[in-house]
Order: structure tokens, then sequence, then C-alpha cells
């Protein structure tokens, strides 16, 4: 019998590790970094930050580093990310300095943004790519695509937009891509306000998809709701109420409990008589 | 010589007994239920999400943080099991499998927010369970 316990508890116990070992390899890619985007005025889409017009103004500004290994995390590329939301829209930029944009190397430059759906962590399903095609006559085009299993698919119904402009060593890559877009299929992640979604930034200069990639970072991106809206969503209303019904069954399970100990005496008593 | 006869002070002797017994089982089920009552409150402050302990992502972090939340739900269950099972003796009856069933589902829906918690409690607790069963068997 004693046996057959010792058994069990050691099954239990490799149970135990091979679930928490599940749960852990998710996160071995390191931790995205992670902020909040709310809302401000909607940018041109045309490669040019418009200092006129006062516009990406009030977007989110971060500096971070593509890197050719995420895991090791050197020989980085440092960018300037600049993300906010305009009604209906998201929109990112990605600003950086390259000695080597001037040779014909880097002709088929992109840029891309790879998203992930928010339950989907860092499985990357949708991505939106500024390919150029020549560098030199400012050239490009902007793709949707699909991702399954590693390969790239073109959208049927490609939605967002994206623009490159080259000045100098300098180029900037602007992306917009709808939020809360129901009709958004199976080719695209549909962006919700509330909620947090993991976003890849890559770069390569040969068009082709995964393999050009060379460098690439991952940040994670918080929606917020458009000002006026309701803050907590339904799900989290729910969750909210849930917390509150079950631990306060439990605490009157023990306010009870309570009760019949301060009894007891009285309990023990009637028992004996 | 001693003017109590000598049979006067044994029957004296093993009457306190159960009174002392009785006692202590009355101390263990307060203390016992003091300390889960505690851990109750810290259990409702972490799993029902209203403090968090560490800001960081950093997986070191996560991992303590989960521990802690699994450590405080099967110490809720153990104090409330020696509690009840004492406040049980104390009344002349046995803690039955329906009590320790109704502690195990109140000490794992704490949980219920985190589906990692969740899980590794739910190992824990079915651990102690077995722990408990092997005891009574021995």
């Amino acid at each position: 019998m004693k046996k057959n316990a010792t058994s069990i508890i050691i099954f239990i116990f490799i149970v135990q590790v091979f679930i928490s070992s599940a749960f852990l390899i998710v996160k071995t890619y390191g931790t995205p970094i992670e902020f909040d985007v709310g809302f401000g005025t909607a940018p041109v889409i045309d490669g040019v930050v418009d200092g006129a017009t006062n516009e990406w103004a009030s977007a989110e500004k971060l500096e971070i580093e593509l890197f050719p290994d995420l895991s090791t995390q050197s020989n980085g590329l440092s960018i300037e990310l600049w993300i906010l939301q305009a009604e209906p829209n998201l929109y990112i930029l990605a600003r950086f300095d390259f000695d080597d944009h001037i040779s014909s190397e880097y002709d088929n430059e992109f840029l891309g943004v790879l998203i992930a759906d928010w339950d989907e962590d860092l499985n990357f399903t949708d991505a939106k790519i500024v390919q150029f095609s020549n560098m030199s006559t400012n050239s490009y085009s902007y793709l949707d695509y699909y991702i399954n299993d590693m390969v790239y698919y073109e959208d049927v119904n490609p939605n967002g937009d994206g623009a490159a402009k080259l000045e100098g060593n300098r180029i900037v890559y602007e992306f917009s891509m709808p939020v809360e877009n129901i009709e958004s299929g199976i080719e695209d992640v549909e962006l919700d306000h509330g909620d947090t979604f993991n976003f890849k930034i890559i770069f390569g200069k040969t068009a082709i998809y995964p393999s050009g990639i060379i460098i690439s970072n991952i940040i994670s991106i918080h929606l917020q709701f458009p000002p006026g809206a309701p803050e907590e969503p339904i799900g989290e209303l729910l969750m909210s109420i849930s917390t509150i019904v079950i631990f306060s069954s439990i605490g009157a399970f023990y306010a009870f409990y309570i009760y019949r100990i301060s009894r007891i005496k009285k309990e023990i008593e009637r028992i004996r008589s | 010589m001693s003017k109590i006869k000598k049979e006067n002070l044994k029957l004296g002797t093993v009457n306190r007994k159960p009174k002392l017994e009785e006692k202590s089982a009355y101390r263990s089920v307060i203390r016992s239920a003091v300390i889960g009552g505690l851990l109750l409150i810290i259990s409702v402050l972490l799993n029902g999400g209203y403090i968090s302990l560490f800001a960081s992502e950093n997986i070191l972090f996560q991992t303590l943080d989960i521990t802690i939340k699994v450590l405080v739900i099967l110490f809720f269950f153990i104090f409330m099991t020696i509690s009840i099972g004492n406040y049980k003796e104390l009344t002349g009856k046995p803690l039955d499998l329906k009590l320790i069933v109704i502690i195990f589902i109140f000490s794992l829906i704490q949980s219920f927010r985190d589906a990692i918690v969740f899980s590794f409690s739910f190992i824990g607790l079915l651990v102690i369970i077995v722990y408990l069963f092997l005891v009574q068997e021995n």
C-alpha cells in the first residue's frame, strides 16, 4: 500500500514538472518591451514626418534595438519607434540611420510589423511589410500577409497602409492598421482596444520571408480605449464580479465556521449531557 | 501523613488528562482557524488580483509570484483541514470526505484567475490529500 502511494506521489510530481515546463517554454524568448498607446491626431502615411503639422507629436516614443538573435541580444541596430492611435487606426513609425543605405546591397530593403493575436503570445500570424524594389528611386510596395506555419501568404483583402522614404542616411517607415475592424477576417489579427498585442519589428535586405529577416525585436503594446469609452471591457467586468462572488462565498464559509467555533463549548456540553 | 487518600489523587489525575487534551485541541482549532483566516486574506489580495508582488516581467520574479500564490492556497488548505479536523474531534465526529472535498474546492477556487496557479494548486492539493490518506492508513 505504502509502495503504491509513493508511486502515485512520484507520478503526480512528474506530471507537475511537465505542466510547469509547458508554461515556462513560452517565456524563453525574453520579455517583450511593453507600453501603453493612447490617442492623438492621425498622421499622413507618406514616409515623411511633417514638422509643420505636428504629426506624430502625441505618439509614444521609444528607442529599441533590432537584434540578429533575440536570445543573445547583441550587435543591435538602434531604431526610433513611434506609436499612436487615432480612430480607427493604429499608427507605427520606425526611423533609423544606416550608412549602408546608399549601397545597392540594400536596394530590396524591407521593414515589417508582425502581429500576434492577444491570446497567442509569440505566435505571429499577421504581417505588414513595406518592401523596397529600388531604394535609389524610392520604389516600394506595401504588403499584407498572413502567416501559417512560417509560410507567408498574401492577403486576399489587404488592410492598412505603409510608406517609406530615405533622406540621406535616414529612413522613415510608416504603417497604419485598423483597430476594432470586425471585417478583418482570418487573414488579419483583429486589434482591439483594452487588449495587449505582441508586435515583432523585422528588418531585412532581400524580399524573402522569413529567411530574408536579418534583425528583429518584439514589443508588447496595450491599446488604450478611446477617450470617453468605457474603460473596463465586459470580460474584465465579469472576472471582477466572479472574484468578488467567489471570495465572498469563501469568506462567508469562514465566518460561519468561526461562529461554530464560538459555540463549540456549548455544543460539547450539549453532547455530554 | 497526607489527609488526601491516594485513590482520590489517582482519580483526579485521570480526569485532568482528557480535560487537558480537550483544551489543547480547542486551542489548536482556534490557532489553525486564525492562521487559515490570515492566509485567506493574503490569498484574496494576491489571487484576487488586488495586489501584485512583482511588477517585473522577469521569469524569476514571475516564478516566485506563482510559488507564493500556490503556497498560500496550500497552507490555507492545510490549516483549515487541521482546524476543522480538531473541531470535529471535539464534537466526537470524524472529519468525513464531504468536508475535505468542500475545503478542497474552497482552496482550489481561489486560483481561478490564473491557469498556472490553478494547475500547481490542484496538483499540490492532490499530493496533500494523498499524504493525509497515507497517514490515516498507517
